[in-house]
């Protein structure tokens, strides 16, 4: 019979492992073209800088000047400058024009009259007023191209801008993305193709050549000011998900394998400890695939973020440490999971050790919001902290940052819209009291007690790429019984709060 | 300057020695600073400068009418005293390895980079980008310390794929950057075989990577092998970045034309060479001839991007000069040359002047004429025809194209006559030979003949493949 079981258990992980990958590989495909995103939004951010440098140092430049600028400037065609009703100051049309000017005002002769988008006119006073922005791209289409306009706004009106010269920015772009090196095939079996707006291919690599229709598996769009291009990720059928490192299915099938392993372990576990009805062996077999799911997507971001440190030492970029440090939240996160699924299943074992020292509580909730700082950061949430328990109390340090952590960890995944995290805490006699909020969508006053039930998660929000197994909260309040306190939700205006007494 | 020998009225006599004491100031100059040359060229010589010349077309001008004449502003490259002298090289070589190169083209493409790559030293750069519908960084950028490695790495080049040009261009340009330093020559060198046709592959869209390139002091050569690549391209791109453009019809011949560009790459002198010209009063400045300069009123600016040893660039102007409107020295015009000399790592500065004699007399005009100055016009004037003719050609209009192009020759073969230069023949030669085969097949290979050579003209490469000598060295 638990041979039947594990039987019947081993073939439905496959089953649902299956399609799980399956859902998965869109959102992977994704994350990394999101990456080498990142990487080209690093380029445009630095011409962008490199504009306002221009544009602060060109403030009292002269015709002459500004003519020099354009020629010795690589990224530059031709400076402009406008007053505060619009017009034209320079170049200078009663003036002789140089060549680069010439073609500038050839090239946008309509925008003189018509006036350009990024200045909006005032309909009251008949004059040219700016936009909200302080400084932005522009792009129109001229002869047979589009061309690129960086424009910043001054401060005692008037604005000042370059013609920009395209095609160096895509050639800077194009040398900083990944290439084949010698004999090496940097993503054999996908490709990742860049395309304008008709389809054509800017810059492509990796081994596979999709085919005539052949429709990619992702797809992002371009930082500005291409957001009309696209990057495009193409995979063979049944390929399993690439990284831009090397391709080892040998490594990606071991950590499977470490997995399934524990998988199998933890099956079996729960299997001997809960002879119950098949309701909560389903329960159970449900539970069991999001763990496995949740330890293999740290996993993967390690062995990815690895590997592109990798690259970026050979490159010598200097990316290097961004990528270990997410390869060291990564584990830190895997290690909090393991954490908690062991925790949850010591929970029935009575006597536990609980270790009581004395500890200041505000030093440790600090300890813990240090820690997530980054993954917060990342997150866009901004963490408060209303610290009011400075006196020494018998504590379990670690029970305490595990409940935090777990509560923590809940605002990332399920309030991060809220941008925001509120910790407090209250020392009255030998007690003491936090608080835990967010600004997040709030949880319904009627699930207030069903939430803390092992393996619950609210379908409200269908989460794609949250993660989670339904058993944080849970832990959560159960620890905080065994300190002999409590954790619930209390009511608020919007978002959660969560109250830990101890 | 030539001077004409004649008794002359006494204002004109006082006119012709104030104008003598500058040229002998001038001159003065020059063999002063030659004569420290050779006695410091013992030291090393630390005092090597670009010599600067700046003469006219015709010295004496009409004293009464309006005159059309060219203004040329030369510039020669100082000679290297050994190799040990000459600046550290920075060199991305990239190669197309697409399908059409299969066979005996990219196996002579191998031998050629390996050839190139021998001729480096210890304190070069040297880099290697493949590319056919992706991107292959064959060889990363590297000081060539260990030559059998790199030589190996581009012995394993296959080819095989579609032809993406300008990744191949801009990953050259990002090896390039690694190692980007003033202090060193830094180019690509580009081969290609066939139409760029994956990301950009415009000729004006290569040509205003080359102009940015050049702001950043980086030229392209390009290679153009076969009769399939497309040529305005190659040459745009060049062009615009001031590095050479060749044209080569067999693949046998890439290692002579890869010896050739290492040979300039190696030989570079000066650096971000740029020109200000500024002309006096009654001197308007009509064109500029050859290459491309800026006018901006009476100021001509121009930018050359290196000047090899013993070898002379120069900026042409077509000017008119009303001879009542200039001032009491008769000066046509000051230049003032500011470069990176890459032997002392310095910017230098240069500066010069020219002014004019003033004549009634034709025969005196006549006599004073300078011939180099006039030769170089004419060329000019004669590519500009050539260009127009290939415009013509590319519309369809075979038989215009065929009138100016013998035009053309007529023109060359008349100068020819008067100033008796071999170059303005054999130019002469090659426009006849033009407009006899501008139908069919044959204009395919020889419109590639011609943008070569215009371009080859226009940058004072001489402008003959054949004539591996071609190498302009005009007398002071």
């Amino acid at each position: 019979m638990p041979l039947a079981l594990l039987g019947w258990l081993g073939g439905r992980l496959i089953h649902d492992e299956r399609e799980r990958v399956e859902s998965e590989r869109a959102v992977l495909y994704t994350d990394l073209l999101n990456t080498i995103r990142s990487d080209i939004v690093d380029v445009v951010q630095r011409w962008e800088i490199e504009f306002q440098r221009l544009t602060e140092s060109s403030v009292g430049f002269g015709t002459s000047a500004l003519r020099d600028l354009a020629r010795s400037t690589p990224s530059v065609e031709c400076a402009f400058r406008l007053d505060e009703t619009g017009a034209l100051v320079y170049p200078n049309l009663r003036e002789t024009a140089s060549r680069f000017e010439r073609s500038f005002l050839s090239a946008t002769a309509d925008y003189w009259t018509q006036g350009w988008p990024f200045l909006e006119r005032d309909k009251s006073s008949e004059s040219f007023y700016q936009a909200a922005e302080n400084s932005g791209w522009f792009v129109w289409y001229w002869s047979n191209g589009s061309r690129f306009l960086y424009w910043t706004r001054l401060g005692h009106g008037g604005t000042f801008g370059f013609e920009v010269n395209r095609v160096a920015l895509l050639a800077e772009i194009i040398a900083e993305l990944p290439a084949n090196t010698g004999d090496t095939e940097i993503l054999p079996g996908a490709s990742v193709a860049w395309v304008d707006e008709v389809g054509d291919v800017i810059y492509r690599w990796g081994g596979h050549q999709p085919a005539e229709f052949e429709s990619p598996v992702a797809e992002v769009e371009m930082p500005s000011p291409m957001e009309r291009w696209r990057l495009l990720y193409f995979a063979r059928e049944g390929e399993s998900p690439a990284f831009l490192g090397r391709a080892n299915g040998i490594r990606l099938g071991a950590g499977l394998g470490v997995s399934a392993l524990i998988l199998v372990a933890l099956a079996v576990y729960f299997y001997r400890e809960n002879s119950r009805a098949l309701e909560s062996a389903r329960r159970r077999v449900s539970f069991v695939n999001r763990v496995s799911h949740e330890l293999k997507t740290p996993l993967t971001n390690i062995q990815l973020y690895t590997e592109l440190a990798q690259r970026d030492l050979e490159s010598g970029s200097e990316n290097v440490s961004d990528r270990l440090g997410v390869v060291v939240e990564e584990t830190q996160r895997l290690g909090r999971l393991i954490h908690n699924v062991l925790t949850f299943s010591k929970a029935d074992q009575r006597g536990a050790p609980v270790a009581r020292l004395e500890w200041i509580p505000d030093q440790i909730v600090r300890g813990v919001l240090e820690t997530f700082q980054p993954a917060l950061e990342s997150a866009g949430i901004e963490a408060e902290f209303n610290g009011n328990a400075p006196a020494p109390m018998r504590l379990d340090r670690d029970i305490l940052e595990q409940i935090l952590g777990n509560l923590i960890v809940n605002v990332e995944k399920y309030a991060a819209d809220g941008r925001w995290l509120g910790v407090s805490t209250e020392q009255k006699g030998s007690g003491l009291r936090i608080l835990v909020s967010d600004r997040g969508e709030g949880i319904p006053w009627r699930q207030r007690r069903r939430i803390f039930k092992p393996f619950v998660r609210l379908s409200s929000r269908v989460d794609e790429g949250v993660s989670g197994t339904g058993i944080g909260l849970t832990i959560s309040r159960d620890l905080a019984r065994r300190l002999g306190g409590e954790l619930k939700l209390i009511r608020g205006s919007h978002g959660a709060t969560f109250e830990l007494r101890l | 300057m030539i001077v004409a020998e004649r008794t002359l009225s006494p204002l004109a006599e006082i006119e012709w020695l104030k104008m003598k004491t500058l040229e002998i100031n001038k001159a003065s100059w020059i063999w002063a600073l030659g004569m420290g040359a050779t006695l410091v060229g013992v030291n090393g010589g630390w005092s090597e400068q670009v010599r600067l010349d700046m003469s006219l077309a015709h010295p004496t001008l009409n004293a009464s009418e309006k005159m059309t004449t060219y203004l040329k502003v030369g510039l020669t490259g100082f000679e290297l005293e050994s190799d040990r002298e000459r600046p550290p090289v920075n060199v991305a070589i990239v190669l197309d390895k697409s399908g059409s190169m299969s066979g005996e083209k990219i196996v002579q493409a191998r031998d050629a980079t390996i050839q190139g790559l021998r001729r480096l030293g210890s304190r070069d750069i040297a880099s290697v980008v493949a590319y056919d519908t992706n991107i292959d960084v064959t060889l990363p950028a590297t000081k060539l310390t260990s030559m059998d490695d790199a030589i190996s790495k581009v012995r394993a080049i296959e080819s095989g794929g579609r032809t993406a040009l300008f990744a191949g261009v801009s990953r050259g340009v990002g090896e390039l950057r690694k190692f980007l330093d003033e202090d060193r020559v830094n180019r690509v060198v580009l081969l290609s075989d066939g139409k760029a046709n994956v990301g950009p592959s415009s000729p004006a869209e290569l040509g205003a990577l080359g102009g940015s390139l050049t702001e950043e002091g980086i030229s392209v050569s390009t290679i153009g092998l076969g009769l399939d690549y497309n040529e305005d391209l190659m040459v745009q791109l060049a062009d615009r970045s001031d590095g050479n453009h060749y044209f080569v019809e067999s693949a046998s011949q890439l290692g002579e034309i890869f010896d050739r560009e290492f040979g300039d790459t190696l030989s570079v002198v000066a650096q971000e060479v740029s020109v200000t010209i500024r002309l006096s009063p009654g001197a308007r400045p009509v064109r500029g001839l050859g290459r491309d300069v800026d006018i901006a009123g009476q100021t001509v600016r121009g930018d050359i991007s290196q000047i090899y040893s013993g070898q002379e660039q120069y900026l042409l102007l077509e000017i008119e000069v009303d001879p009542k409107a200039l001032g009491e020295d008769r000066q046509i015009a000051s230049a003032e040359v500011v470069y990176a000399n890459m032997a002392t790592n310095t910017e230098d500065r240069l500066s010069a002047r020219v002014s004019a004699r003033l004549s009634e007399l034709d025969d005196e005009i006549e006599a004073a004429v300078n011939k180099d100055v006039l030769v170089a016009s004419v060329m000019q004037i004669a590519v500009g025809s050539n260009e127009r003719a290939i415009e013509l050609r590319d519309k369809g209009m075979i038989e215009e194209a065929e009138r100016l192009l013998l035009q053309n020759r007529d023109y060359l073969y008349d100068n020819y006559g008067a100033l008796e230069d071999e170059s303005l023949r054999r130019y002469g030669e090659a426009n006849g030979a033009s407009a006899s085969n501008l139908r069919g097949g044959d204009w395919v290979r020889q419109r590639k003949l011609d943008s070569f050579r215009n371009n080859s003209i226009i940058k004072n490469q001489g402008g003959f493949l054949q004539n591996s000598d071609q190498k302009p060295v005009d007398k002071p």
